[in-house]
């Protein structure tokens, strides 16, 4: 019985797969429009927002409005919380962005090594899973109970950025201009 | 007469294809996927003759016929493998590793089967032996579409659609030949035109998708890192690692 649930079961994850690639869009399409390579430009900003975390998850501002105006406090946990998992929806974003800039360079390196690739994409994805917990964290609790576990979204954040100035510090100039001119483009086009 | 109507259909569609393909060259292309095509087509022929006409000889024929057609279907997927990752060394390694794993447990369940004497129940039951098959390609065919998400690889329309097609053929019937094996007999009426109806799906979806050539987009940058991939993989590896590491520290406390 085990075995025929196991095998159902790799027959639904294949057609689900199938179709949530399917859904995707660039799976079948060509480099032309690349936001991959552009959102890892925009990847710096966004990870060293941590003044920015700091203050979205403080209790400071929650005692004053306690003190002072209690009647707004629901008000202002609501936009709280809006306001925290639009966070780390931005750190998941950023810390995509590089690794999707680090497969790109290494899909099509001969030197590649696939432990250390096995290892990457297993802490990579635990990391996506934690970005998903503290969301679940908020939206259950709020942004000030879910702070024990931001430190460390935190941290992420921070090496994700050292990660992503050590690439753009050995990238090719040529290159790293092409993709800013991209940018550019893109901008002009819009 | 439900029966004749999807056969009728599935051939016609399938000498469809087999007409695009010769006619656009595509045949160069995809030589396995041209002669699984050409296969099934004959083998369909001839089953609706012997189904028409002689049909206490069709259930032997169905079981011979089925097993050629899976064993080219594992040609076609070599291709598709080969066509997907061609211009990928990085990922193609790590395919390598992956599917020689993947056969490699095959291989132990296989004779571990063997001593405990279940390979002769296996083999006594076409239906599992067929569902073994199909559940061994679906698997290969899963761990590729993972890389090709994982390493975000641009795929032509031709390929596209041939995995699509292939990909959701290979589902159904693992899950159909699953539950035709356990739940027996009773489920025959329903395996028969789920098999010809998935088939039938996954010609439409070939068809449309190979009637114009569409090659796999090349990839447009050239970023030479070759001496510096460890440098790189370290880093990001470190980078992650360590916030994973906190966190679980972070859940355990």
């Amino acid at each position: 019985m085990i075995l025929a649930l196991i095998l159902i079961a790799t027959g639904l994850g294949l057609v689900g797969l199938l179709i949530f690639l399917s859904s995707r869009e660039g799976v079948h399409c060509s480099y032309q429009a690349d936001p991959t390579l552009v959102s890892l430009l925009d990847a710096g900003g966004t990870l060293n927002s941590q003044r920015l975390a700091e203050r979205i998850f403080s209790k400071a501002d929650l005692e004053f409005i306690l003190r002072e105006a209690p009647s707004i406090q629901q008000e202002l946990l609501r936009e709280r919380r809006g306001i925290a998992l639009y966070w780390i929806g931005q750190s998941r974003n950023s810390a995509r962005a590089i690794m999707r800039f680090h497969t790109r360079i290494s899909r099509i390196q001969t030197t590649l090594r696939p432990g250390l690739e096995f290892k990457l994409a297993a802490n990579y994805y635990a990391f996506l899973a934690a970005c998903l917990l503290a969301e679940f964290s908020i939206w259950l609790w709020g942004p000030s109970v879910s702070r024990k576990i931001i430190p460390t979204l935190m941290a992420t954040g921070d090496r994700m950025r050292l990660v992503s100035e050590a690439l753009f510090g050995r990238f090719d100039p040529v290159f790293q201009e092409k993709i800013r001119n991209r940018q550019a483009g893109q901008f002009h086009a819009k | 007469m439900a029966t004749y109507i999807l056969w009728g259909a599935e051939l016609i569609l399938c000498a469809s294809l087999v007409v695009v393909l010769a006619g656009k060259n595509l045949f160069r292309k995809f030589p396995f996927f041209f002669l699984y095509l050409i296969l099934v087509l004959a083998i369909g022929l001839i089953r609706m003759y012997v189904y028409a006409f002689k049909l206490d000889q069709y259930f032997a024929l169905y079981w011979y016929t089925q097993f050629l057609s899976v064993a080219v279907g594992h040609a076609v997927l070599w291709e598709i493998y080969q066509q997907s990752l061609r211009d990928y060394p990085g990922t193609l390694k790590i395919a390598r590793v992956l599917v020689s794993t993947l056969f490699a447990g095959a291989l132990i369940l296989a004779l571990v089967n063997a001593f405990t004497g279940e390979a002769s129940a296996l083999i006594r039951s076409s239906v599992a032996f067929e569902r073994n098959l199909r559940a061994l390609q679906g698997a290969l065919l899963t761990l590729l579409l993972a890389l090709i998400g994982h390493y975000a690889i641009p795929l032509g329309r031709n390929l596209w659609g041939l995995i699509l097609g292939y990909g959701f053929y290979i589902g159904v019937s693992v899950v159909t030949l699953t539950l035709r094996s356990y739940l027996g007999v009773s489920f025959d009426v329903w395996w028969h035109y789920l098999q010809l109806s998935s088939y039938l799906i996954a010609l439409s979806i070939w068809l449309p998708a190979l009637w114009v050539y569409a090659p796999n987009p090349k990839p447009d940058v050239a970023i030479r890192l070759e001496e510096d991939y460890e440098i790189l993989a370290e880093r990001t590896y470190r980078a992650i690692g360590k916030a994973r590491n906190s966190l679980l520290r972070l859940l355990e406390s």
